[in-house]
């Protein structure tokens, strides 16, 4: 097999492409709402990403995940209208509605075609606004959730990730957000639902973006038909602080029926403050370790190997803290060594820190991203939202793919911080 | 949270793929050698990198060995002298993936501009002859083992639905699936590799969809140097442009991808039951395959008809058994084209409360006998027709250009169209006429799967 070097190398002499910053503008609604718009004609669906403050983190003790409960059920019937009326009406406008908790925020995101939006907004009030929470409806969803709750628990998976989190963020909120209870699903009343509504849906650090082809006007519009009537302060306050608590430096040993496969994740927490530049440097340096074919740790496990089909890589910022594991199925039979080499994979990147060419890999691929995500509302809506959520400025969040370019990635301290010395590691098998 | 780039929950992956065959969807072709390349070129205004798809028109169907045609996919990604992906892999910012499915094995690159020339060069590449030595097949072999115990451990209810589909299946060319058995994988010799590589991988049996930036003559001369004399199509898509039709370039292609003998379909029906350790409800499934006349127009009729089954309009299947008395949870209906010829309809759901599966059975087969007699109103037609023209899937461009690829390649036309241009043909009386390939006598699944205890 002959291959073209000339051609290699003059495509690598052009390098990659990178994207562009986004043309942010910072707006107020004619009724006082401040938000972040991006006029775009990429697509002509308009799509509107809100974050409340205070999420999951924030459920009372005594009902831990009263969110998904209340998010859960505001479709069931709003107004004198049933489930079946808001679903067929939302349709009708070409409008989506999705309201989801995490950790720290209650994320709500509506889409729809310019002519459906207006609707699609007023809509996704009135459910916000007045929602029935049938107490059958309530029975079947709880039963359900609960349900699922407790087949999800039988996996090995699950149950891996379950010890991790208990040893990294012990008995944080937090770990509801992933692995809520059944029975604390089965714990929650209708009489529960409607003070939270009334408490998460609120303007108080309210985050919003609006990305389509439309003008300022029609955003300000669609912004107020969203959000009139909401409550301007909340009694919430944050989450607890996540407290480190000192773990041992063998593998966690979880004992389950996994066939011919392990279950690992390796992984380390932090509570330090993470800034726009960490943040950045988290998502190329984690890419270079664990995203894809070209990963080190790809090629040090799989390639080398042949003890996995692949691992993947995940991490999250909260406002408690920061998470970042490498995870997967791997060969029960060379478990031990396999980890000993995912180990000193992880070790040797934080030592050495990635090549040149890697950083570059990193970096593109990252671009590569921004350029797939700006091509659709949605996605660059949710993104704006996100980062602003992080308590970035909209003027920074607009500069993101160009201060990716520019970061030095180098930088150790990075590594010390994303890599810890001494990670979590827990097995199934 | 403060994600730039959202991460799939590793939890959800297991249940995720537990049951993702039953929605299987497939259309069918067999590929006899043909002389011809095709380049389906579809520009994207304002994209600033190539999403570059190969086709080849082989999959697990043809395998001499079982899992051989997917155990090539994996190898020819790592030819070993140095070349093939490796030279790709260079490029900053490049990514590949490569699937096989019963029919086709495809290659998908995803490049900046500058990388286009290397991309299809190192596509080109895949029909040369396979450098592999034994140590590299004997890994390669390994990993795929892998890939085979975490298709079908993570979820330990798998095992009973592949035999379920297996069943179903039988005498179809989805009877196995294209990964192949521990076994038999472990069994593949190096004669099998090469004598298969040689047999299937060759330059003229090969689909190319390009989608991204308009081509530069620089990159067109680059399809001829690569994939010369092949029939080259080009559209253009931008989110406010007409649907879209692609002309004369592929007379011929429908013979490139023809379609696969069809298989007989007996009346019967066989039921499968199985205790789970994890199952908290009943889950049932209702397959039925039947054989009726697949022109490519029903596909979207198809699509019009399971949404009004779907919705919660008046004449869907929601208000019978979503409402009181509550008979299922978690449930889905599909009516789709899974042969020429061949149509399979689905029902899945889980049982609520003291709801026996005849029942829900009954329920579901009264209804589907019920609209298929009256046909659905013009009223409830229109209001979700209408739909498809008011949402983003319609308009995105990149969505559009896949889904537009892997028609072409699935469905073999020889004049592709987009799916939206027949979906807005589609008529009342089309998706009416469909409804009544429900009735058909065919062959029968029903799979339950019980939790512990279960009275049921």
């Amino acid at each position: 097999m002959k291959f073209n070097y000339a051609l290699l190398l003059l495509t690598l002499s052009f390098g990659p492409v990178f994207a562009d910053d986004l043309p942010l503008q910072d707006l107020k609604s004619p009724h006082g709402i401040e938000f972040s718009f991006l006029q775009s004609e990429v697509q002509s669906t308009v799509a509107v990403s809100v974050a409340f403050k205070y999420g999951i983190g924030s459920d009372p003790q005594v009902k831990p995940v009263s969110a998904f409960a209340a998010c859960a059920m505001l479709m069931k019937g709003a107004g004198g209208k049933s489930s079946s009326e808001l679903y067929e009406s939302f349709q009708d406008y070409g409008g989506s509605f999705n309201v989801s908790p995490t950790e720290d925020t209650v994320n709500l995101e509506i889409s729809a075609p310019l002519k459906g939006i207006l609707n699609t907004a007023k809509l996704a009030n009135f459910v916000l606004l007045k929602p029935d929470f049938p107490e059958k409806k309530l029975t079947f969803y709880r039963e359900d959730f609960a349900k699922k709750i407790e087949e999800f628990s039988v996996y090995p998976e699950f149950k891996t990730q379950e010890l991790f989190s208990n040893i990294a963020i012990k008995k944080h909120p937090y770990s509801n957000a992933n692995m809520p209870k059944a029975a604390d699903i089965r714990n929650i009343q209708v009489p529960d639902l409607k003070p939270w509504t009334d408490q998460h849906f609120h303007k108080d650090g309210i985050v919003v973006s609006v990305v389509g082809d439309i003008t300022q006007t029609e955003a300000g519009a669609i912004v107020d038909g969203l959000l009139d009537g909401i409550a301007p302060t909340t009694p919430l306050l944050p989450s607890p602080p996540v407290v480190l608590e000192a773990h041992g430096a063998e593998p966690y040993v979880v004992a389950a029926e996994t066939g011919d496969q392990a279950i690992l994740i390796m992984g380390t927490v932090w509570t330090e403050p993470m800034d726009l530049k960490s943040n950045l440097a988290m998502d190329i340096l984690t890419r270079i370790f664990g995203d894809g074919q070209k990963a080190r740790v790809f090629k040090d496990v799989r390639e080398a190997t042949g003890a996995t089909y692949g691992l993947q890589y995940s991490w999250n910022i909260y406002d408690q803290g920061a998470v970042n594991t490498v995870s997967g199925r791997i060969a029960k039979a060379a478990s031990e060594k396999t980890i000993a080499i995912v180990k000193s994979s992880w070790d040797r990147f934080r030592a050495e820190g990635p090549s040149p060419e890697e950083i570059a890999d990193g970096k593109a691929s990252l671009a590569q991203n921004f350029a797939d995500m700006v091509r659709n509302h949605t996605w660059v809506a949710n993104f704006v939202r996100d980062q602003l959520t992080g308590g970035h400025t909209i003027a920074e969040v607009a500069h993101i793919p160009s201060l990716a370019e520019k970061l030095d990635v180098t930088d150790p301290s990075y590594r010390t911080q994303f890599f810890a010395e001494n990670p979590i590691i827990v097995i199934t098998k | 949270m403060n994600k730039m780039i959202q991460i799939p929950a590793f939890t959800l992956a297991a249940l995720i793929a537990a049951k993702a065959f039953l929605s299987f969807q497939h259309t069918a072709h067999l590929a006899p050698v043909n002389p011809k390349s095709y380049v389906l070129d579809v520009a994207i205004d304002g994209a600033s990198s190539y999403q570059i798809s190969m086709w080849v028109p082989f999959g697990s169907t043809s395998d001499s060995v079982p899992g051989i045609a997917h155990l090539m996919e994996h190898l020819k990604f790592k030819s070993e002298d140095g070349n093939g992906f490796v030279a790709f892999d260079a490029i900053a910012g490049s990514s590949s993936n490569a699937s096989t499915t019963y029919l086709t094995t495809r290659y998908d690159l995803n490049v900046p501009a500058s990388g286009f020339a290397v991309a299809l060069e190192t596509l080109s590449q895949m029909t040369k002859p396979l450098q592999v030595t034994q140590a590299g097949l004997d890994l390669e072999k390994n990993i795929v083992v892998q890939e085979l115990f975490q298709r079908t451990q993570s979820n330990p209810d798998t095992p009973f639905y592949q035999k379920f589909s297996s069943e179903l299946y039988k005498g179809f060319p989805f009877e196995n699936p294209p990964i192949g058995t521990q076994e038999k994988i472990e069994a593949i010799k190096m004669e099998d590799v090469t004598g298969f590589d040689k047999s299937h991988y060759q330059a003229s049996r090969t689909f190319l969809s390009i989608t991204g930036p308009a081509l530069s003559v620089t990159a067109q001369d680059s399809i001829e140097e690569f994939f010369p004399n092949s029939a080259v199509a080009k559209v253009a898509i931008g989110h406010k442009t007409d649907p879209i039709l692609i002309d004369d370039e592929f007379e011929g292609l429908g013979a490139f991808l023809s379609g696969l003998p069809k298989p007989t379909i007996e009346t019967s029906e066989f039921k499968s039951e199985a205790i789970s350790e994890r199952a908290t409800t009943v889950k049932m499934s209702i397959s039925k395959i039947v054989t009726a006349p697949t022109p490519w127009h029903d596909i979207a009729a198809a699509r019009v008809l399971n949404d009004i089954i779907n919705s919660r309009l008046p004449e869907g299947l929601y208000s019978r058994i979503s409402d009181e008395p509550r008979l299922a949870q978690n449930w889905s209906f599909g009516l789709y084209k899974l042969l020429s010829g061949v149509w399979q309809i689905d029902f899945n759901g889980e049982l609520e409360g003291d709801v026996g599966p005849e029942q829900l059975r009954m329920t579901v087969e009264s209804y589907l006998a019920a609209l298929s007699a009256n046909g659905i109103s013009q009223a409830s037609f229109d209001r979700v027709k209408a739909r498809y023209f008011l949402t983003g899937e319609w308009e995105n461009p990149t969505s559009r250009a896949a889904n537009l690829a892997t028609d072409s390649v699935e469905d073999g036309y020889d004049n592709a169209i987009s799916f939206y241009t027949e979906l807005q043909s589609v008529k009342l009386s089309d998706v009416n006429q469909l409804l009544k390939i429900t009735q058909l006598p065919g062959r029968i699944g029903v799979a339950l799967l019980k939790p512990q205890g279960s009275a049921q």
